[in-house]
């Protein structure tokens, strides 16, 4: 009876997911035991063409991380989904565009030009790159840099979703153990705590809230207490977020960013967060209300911070 | 409400929709004249801005 095949992939993606799965420690050990890794461009030395080889479905689960943003990672995922039996999406990119998602607030052009001609330190003349660079030696190519982020179900089906950012190691453990077992839930399925962060948060809770000033780390350090941090005044999206990750943040002083997604009964959490804010802040007045949204600069960043590409407005219109 | 209605407005404007074309009144059943008045002004200031430009992902 061989080893069942496993593939592991990073498209637009910072590497902590991989890390994590490095991070189940002990496990992995038992899981690398139990299964056959044909792919892991971060750890293993395997090449597209080794990809191409294998039959439609040959590969029993490939995990994903990142989302896709540019035309090679559209591409793999595409050749490994072909390939392959169950997708998982490793991640907040890979299930809901992640981080490099809020990047829909601009084209690629905006992008590339603020990056390579306009920050601080770059020098004046600096070209942005192109698909396609003639040199002595040749045409040098590169993938091209798509305007949008997308998640990774918005490009290929997507069986399982391993949310986080990054994701906690032991839900990693936990499904990889289930696919050893055969023991998966029949697709689609969420990888998540059934509660939100607030109940797996130590933090006290009067219950009492009458937030006075909304506040950032950027401005304000949290209180040297146990108190609940959304009562403090800092969006904290506990309440909005599934359980899972054991509140590692709210446990280290910083209020929940949402990590871990949304639950599956909200259609866009961003809006539905709203009336939380606006639930909690006594602001009658034209005056105090202009205050108050003030004190939260980027609310699209708050909101969206992990799921911009999957929220129901995806990214900035573009002025025609 | 108002508060609620602030915050959608300063996320929609942020996302580059037009925040004109969020409006709230408060019109009773039994203000029939108002209500007509209301949404006939609220066609026309959309009209106006024209078919509303929802984000087109591209590559």
């Amino acid at each position: 009876m061989s080893r069942p095949k496993v593939a592991i992939y990073w498209a637009a993606s910072c590497g902590g997911c991989d890390t994590k799965i490095l991070d189940t420690d002990e496990k992995l050990l038992d899981i690398a035991a139990a299964v056959d890794i044909v792919f892991w461009p971060i750890a293993m030395d395997f090449k597209y063409a080794d990809l191409e080889k294998f039959a439609d479905r040959e590969i029993d689960l490939t995990i994903i991380n990142g989302a896709v943003r540019n035309s090679e990672q559209e591409h793999i995922v595409k050749l490994l989904r072909r390939k392959s039996k169950v997708v998982a999406a490793l991640g907040a990119c890979a299930v809901s565009g992640g981080i490099p998602g809020l990047a829909n607030q601009f084209t690629a052009d905006e992008m590339l030009d603020y990056i390579y001609r306009k920050t601080l330190t770059t020098e004046p003349n600096s070209q942005p790159p192109k698909t396609e660079t003639e040199t002595e030696d040749g045409v040098l190519t590169l993938p091209k840099f798509y305007n949008t982020v997308f998640s990774l179900p918005q490009v290929i089906d997507v069986e399982y979703f391993i949310p986080g950012c990054p994701p906690p190691p032991s839900l990693i453990a936990k499904a990889l153990e289930l696919f050893v077992a055969g023991e998966l839930p029949p697709p689609p399925a969420f990888v998540v705590g059934d509660k939100s962060v607030c109940d797996e948060c130590p933090r006290e809770r009067t219950g009492k809230f009458e937030v006075k000033q909304w506040k950032r780390l950027a401005t304000h350090q949290p209180e040297q207490s146990n108190k609940c941090l959304l009562e403090q005044g800092f969006l904290c999206l506990g309440p909005a977020t599934p359980s899972g990750c054991g509140a590692l943040c709210p446990k280290a002083n910083m209020p929940c960013e949402g990590c871990m997604g949304k639950s599956q009964d909200v259609v866009d959490r961003g809006a539905k967060f709203i009336s939380t804010i606006a639930s909690l802040y006594p602001a009658k007045t034209e005056e105090e209300i202009k205050k108050m949204l003030d004190e939260i600069p980027d609310l699209v960043g708050t909101l969206y911070r992990f799921d911009l590409p999957s929220s129901v407005l995806r990214g900035k219109v573009k002025k025609s | 409400m108002w508060r609620r209605m602030s915050l959608l407005r300063k996320m929609m404007e942020q996302l580059g929709i037009e925040p004109e074309r969020l409006r709230v009144v408060w019109v009773s059943a039994s203000e029939g004249e108002k209500f007509a008045n209301e949404v006939r002004d609220f066609v026309e200031k959309l009209k106006s801005l024209g078919p509303l430009k929802m984000y087109e992902p591209s590559r």
